[in-house]
Parts: C-alpha cells; structure tokens; sequence
C-alpha cells in the first residue's frame, strides 16, 4: 500500500521527464508539456497527502523510526551488498508533502511565469525531473540512494540555474553551483566510505542498518566517528550553502524565478538539513557543535550581507541561507524536531517570498522587454539602466509603491515577512524560529558550554537583522513613491495562475498548518555519543529513549516549547529583537527618519565588506580557481614538453645511436657489397635493356629464331 | 586415293604453319596477326587429325585390332575451343588498345620498349 | 563454435569487403556493417547461453596448433571475458555507422576494421598465452594503418609513436611469457602456454612458477607491456596524440576496446596468474605494497589536471580517458569484490561512455572542421538535442549517479578505501576536477551567446542519434541496475584470488 503510493509518487514526474526526453530525441515539441508535468505533480501530491493522512491516523508508523518498507539488491556481490529500498516514516512523509506541495504550485505559477518562453516544454520537463530526485533522496533508506538523489538533484540544479544560458551570468552560475556543491558531496562520499568500511553497509535503519551498528562502538572510536559525521556533513554544507561554501546560492538566482523558490529556497537546498537530519543519531558531541557552529555562523554572516543588498533575489537568497544556518544550527543544538519544523515552514513562507518577487519581477519586467526570456538589450531610450549587474526588474531602487498596483502580491508577501522575521503568535516563523532558539538556550543552559551561549546569541542577532532586511525588502519595494516611474506605469498585477499559488502559500504560513504536521508527529532519535562518552549522559534525559506510548512525553524536551525556561527566555528575547529589527527598518526605510546613506557613508568600511560578501567570492575566484587552473596548466604543460619530450627524447637518442652503430657498419661493409653488386647489375641492364624494343614481332622473331636454333643443336647433338 | 600418305597431310600442314609464322612476324595489323596465329593452331589440328588416322592407338594395341587414336581428335576439338577463346581474348586486347593508340599497329603501341 | 565464428566472420568480411567493385563503394560499407552485425547477433547470444551461475570457462574451443611448442588454440569465455566480448561487438555496427562520411579508399578502411575486430574479440576469447599475444599484437597493425593513413595533419607521427610505444610493451612482454612458458615445466615436452594451466601451476606451492621472485618480474614485464594499453602514467603520452589524429571510429574503438586490452590482460595475467606479484604490489605494506595503488591515483589527478589544461575538445577527452582508468587500476589494486568489480564495471562504462564522448566530438568536428572548444560558443541554441546527449555523456563521465560512470567510480573507490585510505582521499580530487573540466568544456561549447560563426550549423542527424541511442541507453540502464553487468561476471570476480 504505502509502497504503491512512493512508486506513483516517484514515477509520475520521471515518466513525464520520460516522455519530454523521448518525444524530444524523435524531433517532436511536446507542446502540452506544462499540463503533464503539472497534472504529474497534482498526483503526486495527492498520492503523499493520502500517505500523510495514513501516517495521521496510524502511530505505528510514526513510532517506529525508520520503517524501512521496500527493498530489493541493487548491487550483490557475495560479501559486498549495497541493497535500495524505500523508507517511511514520519519525516518522510512530511517532506514528500511538503515538496510535492511547494512543487506543485511552483508548476501552476510558472505555467504564467514562463509564459511564451521558446524553451517553455524544456522548463516544465526539467522541473519534473528535480521533482523526481528530490523525492527520491527522501524516499531512500540508505546513504547511497540519498546521495544519489543528492547528486540528481545537484543536475537539475545545474541545468535549470543555467536554464537562460545565453546570459554569461547563468552559465557561469550554474557551472559554479555545481561544482561548489561537489566539493561538499566529495566530502560526504568520504564519510560515506568510511561509514561503509566500518559498517558494511549504507543502510541506515534497521537490525543491521549503521544506527544499529554504531552502538557496538567503543568510545575509542568517538573521534572517528565525529570525522565521519562532520564529513557527511560536508555533503550538507555544499547542499544548503553553508558557510564556506554558500557562494554558489545567491549566483543560482539567475535562474527563472520559480526556480529559486522550489530548489533554492524549499527543498534542494533543504535537503541538506534533512540529510543532517537523518544522520543526526551518529552526530557526536564534536560533530553537533561542528555543525551547530557552521549553521549559526552561516546564519548571521548571511543576514548582514542581505542588509546592503539592492537585487530583490538576492536578498532572498542571502536570506535562504541564513534560514537554512538557523536550521543546521537547532540540529547541532540536539534539537531534530525544531531543525526539521523550521524546515517545513521555511518551505512555504520562502517559496511564498520567491513566487512574490518572481510576480513582482514578472510585473516589470513585461512593461520593458515583452517576453524576451532573460535577455535585456538596453538599446531603448527609455530603459531603466542596469546599475551594478543587476536586471533593473529585480533591483529595489527602481520600484515602491507597488502595492497599490500589485495588491495581492504584496500581501500574501507582508504574510511571508512577517512570519519569516518571526511576528508572535500568528505566523508560523515565529514558532519554528523560537523552537530553534529555544532549543540552542536549553542546550547551554544544560550543558553550561561557552559555545552555545554564543551560538544563541549569534542566532538572535540573527534574528533581529533578518526582521531589519525583511522589512527593508518590503518597504522598498511595495510603499513609498515610485522611483521609477515608467516602470510603475506598466507595472499589474499577475495573472491568475500565478496569483493562486501565492495565496495558498500564504495561508501554509499561518501556523495552525505547520504546528498540526511537524510538531506532534516527529520523534526524536537517541543520539550515538550518549552510548559512548558517559560524561554527557546527563544530556541523555533530553532525548528520552522512544517507544513510550505518549509522543509528547518521550519529546517533552521539545514538544512543549514554552514550558520551560529556556524557551520563555528565548521567546522574549527573540519578540525583542524581531521588533527592534522591524523598527529599524520601518526608521530607515518608510519614516525615513535616519538615512540609510548617511550612516553607509559613515562606516564605508563594514559598507563596502558587506557590499563586497566579505571578499569570499574573490578569494575563491582569485585563488582556488585559478590556482586549479594554474596547476592544470603547469600539469598539462608538464606532461606535454616533460615526460612526452621526454619520450621523444629517448626516441631520438635510440634513433641517433642506432643508426651510428648500424651506419658504421653499412658505410664500409653492407655499402660496399651492395654497391658493387647494384653497379653491376645497373651497367648490365643499361646494356640489355636495348632489346626491349616493345614491338611483339621483335619478340616473336627472336623466339623463332630460338626454336630454329634450338632444332639445329639437338640435331647436331643426336 | 589411297595413296595419300600421312606426309601429304603434314607438309600441308607445314605449309600452312610456315605462312602463318610469315604473317605474324610481317603483317602490320594486328588482325592479320590474329590471322596467322590461327593458321599455325590450324596447322596443328591437321598435325593431330593425321597422326589420329595414321598412328594406332596404344590402349587398343593389346585386342589386335585397327582402330582410331581418339586422342588426336579430342586434342584437336581442345585446339579449336582455345583458339576461340584465345581469339576473343585477343579481340577484346585490340579494341583496347585501339582506344588507347588509335591504332593497331604493332610498330606503334611499343610503350614497353625498355 | 559460438566463438570461433565470432572472431573469423569479420577476417571473412574484411576480405568480401576488399572484393566490392570500386564503383560500388556504397555496398562495401553495407557490407561491412552487415558483417559486423553478425559478431553482435553472436554475442547476444552468447549472453543468454552464458550460464553466469557457473564458474566454469565456457564455449570452449581446443584444438592443437603448434605442436612443437605445445601452442593451442585454446579459446573459451567468462563473464569479464563476455562482457568486454559484448562491449566490442556494440561497438562494431556503430563504427562502422560513424565511418560513413570517409571517402578516402573506404574499402581498405573497413576491411582494417574489421581485421581489428577480429583481433579484439580473440584476444578476449583466447585462453592460450601465446594465442592471447598474437590477437594482442593483431590489433596493432590495423590500427597503425587507420591511423597512419586516414589520421589527421600528424598521423604518421601519432600512429608510429602508438605503433613503437605498444610494441617496446609487447617485447617485454614476450619476454615475460616465454619465462612463464619455460618455468611452466622441467620438462620441454611438457611446457605450456595454457592460462588456465599456468593459472593452478602458479597457485600450487613449492612449484617454479609460484615463486615470489619469479612472479614479481613476470609480473612487472606483462604490466609494463598492458600498462603500454591501458596507458598507465608515464605511458600515457601515445594516447592524446594518438586519439587526436585518428578518425572518429577508430578513437571510438582506441578509448573503448583497446585501452580494455590493457586491463583485461592486467586481471587476466597479471592479477589471475601472478598473484604474489600482485600481492607485492598492492599488499600495502613495504616500498613497493602501495605501487599499483600510487599509479592509480596519479592516473585519476594527473589525467583529469591535463585534462583542465586543454583545449582540444578530442584530447580532452583523450585525458580524461586517462583519468577514468585510473579508478580501474585503484580498484583492482585493492583486490577485493568491490573494488574489482568496480573497476570491471568501470571498464565496461568506460568503454560505453568514451565511445559516446568520441562520436560527439566527431559530430561537432563534422560540421565545424576544428576542435577548439574555445572556439565554440552556444551552440546549445542551435543543436538542442546534440546538447542534451552530450550533457548525458559528459554527466556520466563526472559519475553522476543514476548513470553508468557513478557505480563503476563508487564501488573502486569504496574498495579501495578499505585498504588505501589516503590515496583513496587523495583520489576524489579527481572526481572534483573531473567535474570542473567537463562543465567548463559544456559552458564553452554550448553555452553563453552563440558564435555567429554557427548560425547556420546543422543539428546532429538520423544516423549520428542512431550510433549514440544504444550506448546512452546502455549508459542510463547500467546506471539504474548495474546487476544486469555484475550478474555477468560476478563469479569471475570471486574466482580471482582476492584477499
């Protein structure tokens, strides 16, 4: 039953890719191609609400953690056994909902948004294609089919970032998300070697799945396994652009809009905090504060830079990082739940938040350039000038006061704003994000560390400068005067496909939706070093062995935020500082009662660091590309004049001796011989050759006069 | 007429073989060439009819009786077949080298001369 | 007999195809193509007769050959050896589809194809040692002619270093195997050149052939001469120049079947009949335990860096052919099922995939007449479906899992991490720059604004999309279910002596 429902899950978008790819090879434009991937999704969607709905009444399932339901061998070679199968649990099930949400509005939105583009079949074709492997990585119940999915997922990236690919920009973004992510997955491939080798297996649940296994550990091996955690870790790192590796995800916003908000704001980049997630029972302390550290740093680093911003996207995206650093952050605080619910309703309110500036984009961008897909030729007289690099539709300076053309747009994303900077009570960002902070105070409290203390503070900094950009987005964009007003002229509001989208995403944001999923129906797992380094066994309270009756008590540490103390520290603490974060922008940015400017002027330092990311893209690119490439260069210059003029030198050397010695011997003795001979033979046959004369009868003639002769000697003889 | 003797058919045939000899090695076309050569292979059929009359067959020496050497005549049939095919050889040589000298003159097609 | 026809039907071919009239050139490359079909009917079959539960040597044929020397002809199959037998046959009808467009004395040139057929399958087949080098040697004289005569600007140069470099490998290791030959016995009238003979000897202890000493210098002339093949680094340099100047058929065959020899004699030979050798190279422990491991690794950097550095789209591709056989020579070095499966497999998908690349850059090379990639650009625009096979291709040969590449690379690496850590760390650099290579390659070729210098470019045709379907068929399938190789030669594998 559940097996069936994965299956149509997964087959309906790979069929659909299925089809676009065939009927394409055979020179035929599937013109429908936008109904069947999006009529493919809608039955997706369907098939894992049904599961959902199966998971809902049906605790056995979500009790037992990690029900693996389906496998079969996928490579048997007698010792070696690396076996696929399917997993269903209660994570899973709200992730193959979440995903097959986001994805199918993120469809109906760009049946309008990508209208009229000439790649339009390609566009929905590839979307069912990342459909198709995000639910496979979360469908997989061991690390190879995860990192098979993991890598499929890094393709359709690739291609649909690059999906303009006339535009330098997107070529070269694309080539740079993937190849940044593969870094990370190399890391990952490492610490899934050194799992296998260890454990034999990449299965993860299961009697001999490797959370079995690795309570067979000694505590000697509490090192290794941090390395192999943190490594795995890497995978995510890349994945969810952490920092050091976030780079990658504010270029990928060259890609279409909706793009960004299914891949690179819902469920790719999540899936690094899903994958963390699912390793969290091997996490060690080490490995948790690696993370928690990573996540944390990446999530105030994030959020200062999306402060200087003027593209739209790129806001959001800055943003998308520094959300998904919140979530890296509650997992390596210990806290699962509060990693995975900020995780489910950061989906909605981001991709909300994309789709709107995707509508917003749309709106401007038809009034300069009707459907010119992504190219913008500035000849117009007319024209709104780029101004550093970015599209003139997506940067800030040239809108506001928009909501009085784009009235919809501009509330379902005050709804998303609101909840992402974490508004109380009504928006489901502010739970997720209490449940984080919460979650990282409790730990410090418990564990009286120095560094989680930090990391709260860290993330409630965080908090505040993401309420602060947020709102800056908002009042750039949607109040004020109009600053560009050709531009505000043609503005409107977007068609209807693209308006729905945005309302059902803004009624997810609400809290009633994601409290009722995530909250009550994940499970904590126990975690590996509380098995092995007896000095944190007083943590072990927290995460109560499972199988008691009661959900709620077996996560009492987190299911009952507010209760205690740390949470209501953490939840005052974070209403401040989001209210302080929107009353800074609301002063700089609506009232204007302080000058963005002025005070950008007055610390042109910090200004031009956060203006240039902290440098990090020009390290890189001044650096370790060209370094590579440098290396490449000598590598190829080596092996074409060294160890090739090397082989041709000896061919030379062997030539030249070869053929003194053989010279040697041929001038005085072989020559001689043979010139003799061939003298000879020349004199003779210059001779002889006289009697070719070429006329038959000549011939014919001597041979007579052989005959005769002949008859006259044998005569004369007998 | 019974009188003519095995002598009579080889000096005709000798005759012919002679004129034949004389037209190969004078003639300057070399159809008459072709000619000549069939005159001698000709000569030669009269060669073998003639001993095939005249001489007794070895493998019927042992019944005592007189009787055709059959031999000769199969070799001569054998001569005639060959100088057919020879002939068309030799034809279809010609009308090559006709295309390529625009002539057919031993003289003048000696582009083997050494 | 199975086999038997299988290696001679083409040396028949090659020589009806020498027979068509000259105006009648058309018919000479039906001809040849039928006569190829042939070897791949037969080798389908031989894949369903091929029981694969059996560890036995199948379809075996034996008759005297040379009986002074006791030399056989001894020809049989296992499951590496029907694999690599299928790989070559595919890849026959498809060579001869891409060689459509040679005009120069077509008819020679199908018939040295064909010669070289032969001489792939029978090497692949040949169970004596002395049978198994002259297939060996066999390959080599058609393909100094295809190259040499129907190269490009420098094929003489490329086709005689290929022929001097091969050879100087061969001489050592015929030198190698005539050692083998005499140990095999004391007594002349019993020497001989049988594999699976020489095979037991060497396993059977206190004999000549089983001698550590012995075998570590039989070991080192056979690997030089398949290192020659493969090419193990610093061997390698035939391979760009060669590849460069070859037609596109002949690269296809060279990348795909050749560059196997080389490593089918390695698992053969080298692993199967020399196991101290082996053992002393890849035990890891002692100067030289970590040997062949080292020379994998250095293949996998060393490769894909050259590979970055280039600008010739073919020997690009010529690189990372280096690259990838390096994972075949880490995984064999790692002697244990996962790592030598993954390298089989990875020879396999090597095989499937090289063959891919080499036609594209044969596609793009017939209408552009270079192969500069830089000086390409956004041709994606004007040849989508050429781009979509080529991004395939090139996807499959970064290892993007969910296609062939991936499982062969995954399944070497993770065996050999259990026994070479470090290298196998060091090893994944590879996996990183073979990505960046290939990616920088697609965005100078296909993507960005079109160079108006391609406005009117055709898009890939019937015939090329039928010479690259079955191999990206076969590149999706072996990357979803794998079993359908392993299953294959699965007890070869454990028949080997791993460790």
């Amino acid at each position: 039953m559940i097996v069936t429902f994965i299956f149509i899950i997964l087959i309906c978008p790979l069929a659909s890719f299925t089809f676009f790819a065939i009927s394409s090879l055979m020179g035929r434009k599937s013109s429908r191609q936008d109904l069947i991937s999006t009529f493919a999704m809608l039955i997706a969607f369907a098939c894992a609400f049904l599961l959902f709905m199966q998971v809902l009444g049906n605790p056995s399932i979500y009790k037992v953690a990690g029900a693996s339901t389906h496998t079969t061998d996928w490579i048997q070679i007698d010792n070696v056994s690396l076996p696929m199968g399917f997993l269903f649990d209660s994570v899973t099930s709200i992730m193959l909902l979440v995903v097959t949400i986001v994805s199918s509005l993120v469809h109906i939105f760009s049946i309008g948004y990508m209208h009229g583009d000439p790649r339009y079949p390609r566009f929905f074709a590839y979307l069912s294609l990342f459909s198709f492997s995000m639910l496979f990585l979360i469908v997989a119940d061991n690390l190879l089919g995860i990192y098979i999915g993991w890598e499929l997922v890094g393709l359709c990236s690739y291609l649909l970032i690059g999906f303009w690919f006339e535009k330098d920009s997107a070529a070269n973004a694309c080539k740079k998300a993937f190849l940044t992510t593969r870094v990370g997955d190399v890391g990952m491939f490492i610490g899934m070697m050194m799992l296998f080798t260890k454990f034999h297996t990449f299965t993860l649940f299961g009697e001999n799945g490797i959370f079995e296994l690795v309570n067979n550990l000694e505590s000697s091996d509490l090192t290794w396994l941090s390395i192999a955690g943190i490594l795995i870790f890497c995978g995510a790192i890349g994945k969810s652009a952490q920092f050091p590796l976030h780079t990658w995800l504010p270029d990928a916003m060259e890609g279409p809009t909706p793009v960004s908000a299914l891949i690179h704001a819902a469920t790719m980049v999540a899936a690094g905090v899903y994958l963390a997630a699912r390793m969290f029972p091997i996490l060690t302390d080490v490995s948790s504060l690696f993370i928690a550290y990573v996540g944390g740093i990446t999530a105030i680093f994030a959020a200062t830079i999306a402060i200087v911003r003027w593209d739209i996207k790129r806001v959001l995206a800055y943003s998308t990082v520094s959300q998904l650093g919140y979530m890296m952050l509650a997992i390596g605080a210990g806290s699962y739940v509060a990693g995975l619910f900020h995780l489910t309703t950061h989906a909605f309110f981001k991709a909300l938040l994309f789709l709107g500036s995707g509508s917003v984009i749309h709106a401007l961008h038809v009034h300069h350039n009707d459907h010119d897909d992504g190219h913008h030729d500035d000849e117009h007289s007319d024209q709104p000038v780029e101004r550093d690099g970015i599209p003139p539709e997506q940067d800030m300076r040239n809108m506001g006061g928009l909501r009085h053309k784009m009235p919809v747009t501009f509330w379902t994303m005050l709804i998303a704003t609101l909840s992402i900077s974490g508004v109380p009570f009504f928006f489901s960002g502010f739970w997720s994000k209490d449940e984080v902070l919460g979650a990282t105070l409790e730990r410090a409290m418990e564990s009286g560390s120095a560094h989680y203390y930090i990391l709260f503070f860290m993330a409630l900094v965080a908090a505040g400068v993401t309420a602060l950009y947020m709102f800056r987005l908002i009042f750039l964009t949607f109040t004020g005067q109009p600053r560009d007003q050709g531009m505000y002229e043609h503005a409107h509001e977007s068609p209807k496909s693209m308006i729905i989208p945005l309302i059902i995403l803004a009624v997810l944001s609400f809290p009633i939706v994601n409290k009722w999923s995530v909250k009550k129906y994940i499970e904590q797992p126990g975690q590996v070093h509380n098995h092995l380094a007896p000095e944190h066994a007083n943590q072990f309270v927290l995460y109560a062995a499972a199988g008691s009756a009661d959900h709620h008590d077996s996560t009492s540490h987190t299911a009952h935020k507010g209760h205690s103390p740390a949470h209501n520290i953490a939840m005052g603490l974070s209403i401040f500082v989001a209210g302080l974060g929107i009353l800074l922008s609301a002063l700089f940015y609506h009232w204007k009662t302080f000058s963005a400017e002025t005070i950008a002027n007055k610390f042109r330092g910090v200004h031009r660091i956060l203006w240039n990311k902290y440098f990090i893209d020009e390290f890189y690119d001044g650096i370790i590309v060209r370094a590579t490439i440098i290396g490449a260069k000598i590598f190829g210059g080596i092996d074409k004049y060294l160890v090739d003029g090397l082989v041709n030198l000896v061919a030379i050397i062997v030539n030249y001796i070869v053929a003194f010695l053989v010279g040697l011997f041929d001038n005085k003795v072989v020559d001689f011989l043979v010139n003799s001979v061939a003298g000879v033979t020349w004199k003779f046959g210059g001779r002889v050759r006289r009697v070719q004369t070429g006329v038959i009868q000549n011939y014919l003639f001597v041979i007579l006069t052989g005959v005769i002769l002949l008859i006259i000697i044998f005569r004369l003889l007998v | 007429m019974s009188n003519i003797t095995l002598e009579h058919y080889l000096l005709i045939s000798s005759i012919l073989f002679t004129l034949g000899v004389f037209a190969v090695l004078t003639r300057r076309n070399a159809i008459t060439i072709l000619m000549g050569i069939e005159l001698m292979l000709n000569s030669c059929n009269i060669n073998f009819i003639a001993f095939s009359r005249f001489v007794k067959s070895p493998t019927t020496v042992g019944a005592g009786e007189v009787s055709l050497a059959i031999e000769g005549q199969i070799m001569a049939l054998f001569v005639i077949v060959l100088a057919a095919a020879e002939a068309a050889v030799f034809l279809a040589i010609i009308l090559s080298i006709y295309r390529e000298f625009n002539s057919i003159s031993p003289d003048e097609t000696n582009t083997l001369k050494g | 007999m199975l086999l038997t026809s299988m290696i001679f039907i083409p040396l028949v071919g090659a020589i009806i195809v020498l027979l068509v009239p000259r105006d009648r050139e058309d018919a000479a490359k039906w001809i040849a193509f039928l006569v190829t079909l042939i070897p791949l009917f037969l080798a389908v079959l031989l894949y369903f007769q091929y029981d694969p539960t059996s560890v036995e040597i199948q379809e075996v044929v034996e008759t005297s050959w040379i009986k002074a020397f006791n030399i056989r002809y001894h020809t049989g199959v296992d499951g590496l050896s029907v694999t690599l037998i299928l790989l070559t046959a595919l890849l026959g009808p498809i060579c001869v589809g891409a060689s459509w467009k040679i005009e120069k004395g077509i008819k020679v040139y199908l018939s040295l194809f064909l010669l070289l057929e032969t001489g792939m399958i029978g090497f692949f087949c040949a169970l004596d040692l002395f049978l198994f080098y002259v297939f060996f040697e066999l390959t080599l004289l058609p393909m100094y002619f295809l190259i040499g005569v129907w190269g490009g600007p420098r094929r003489e140069y490329a086709a005689i270093k290929f022929f001097l470099y091969t050879l100087f490998g061969s001489v050592l290791m015929l030198i190698a195997m005539i050692a083998v030959y005499l140990n095999s016995s004391v007594d002349p009238g019993l020497r001989t050149f049988d594999i699976p003979t020489l095979i037991s000897l060497a396993q059977t202890s206190g004999h000549a052939l089983a001698d550590p000493t012995f075998q570590i210098w039989a070991f080192l002339g056979f690997f030089i001469g398949f290192a020659v093949k493969v090419p193990i680094f610093p061997f390698h340099t035939w391979l760009p120049d060669a590849h460069v100047e070859a037609p596109t058929a002949i690269s296809v065959v060279l990348a795909a079947i050749l560059l196997k020899m080389g490593t089918y004699g390695l698992v053969r030979i080298n692993f199967a009949m020399l196991p101290a050798g082996m053992d002393f190279f890849t035990n890891g422990l002692g100067r030289w335990g970590n040997a062949l491991a080292i020379l994998g690794v250095v293949n996998i950097i060393y490769g894909s860096l050259c590979a970055l550095a280039q600008t010739d789209f073919k020997k690009l591709v010529a690189y990372s052919s280096i690259g990838h056989m390096g994972f075949v020579i880490l995984g064999l070095a790692a002697r244990n099922e996962a790592g030598v499966t993954g390298a089989i497999l990875q020879m396999l998908n090597h095989g499937v995939i090289s063959a891919m690349l080499f036609l594209l850059v044969g596609v793009v090379y017939d209408r552009a007449h270079h192969r500069d990639i830089n000086g390409f650009g956004g041709l994606g625009a004007k040849m989508p479906i050429y781009t979509g096979i080529t991004t395939l291709a090139f996807m499959a040969s970064l290892g993007l899992p969910g296609l062939s590449g991936f499982v062969g690379e995954a399944l070497s690496l993770l065996g050999a991490y259990s026994k070479f850590q470090l290298l196998t760390i060091l090893s994944t650099i590879g996996i990183v720059v073979g990505a960046a290579y290939f990616l920088w390659t697609l965005q100078r070729v296909f993507l960005g604004d079109l160079n108006p210098k391609y406005e009117a470019i055709e898009e890939i045709n019937m015939r090329e999309i039928a010479t690259l379907i079955p191999l990206g068929v076969l590149t999706i399938v072996l990357g979803i279910w794998p079993h359908f190789a392993i299953e294959m030669f699965r007890n070869s594998v454990v028949g080997l002596p791993l460790q």
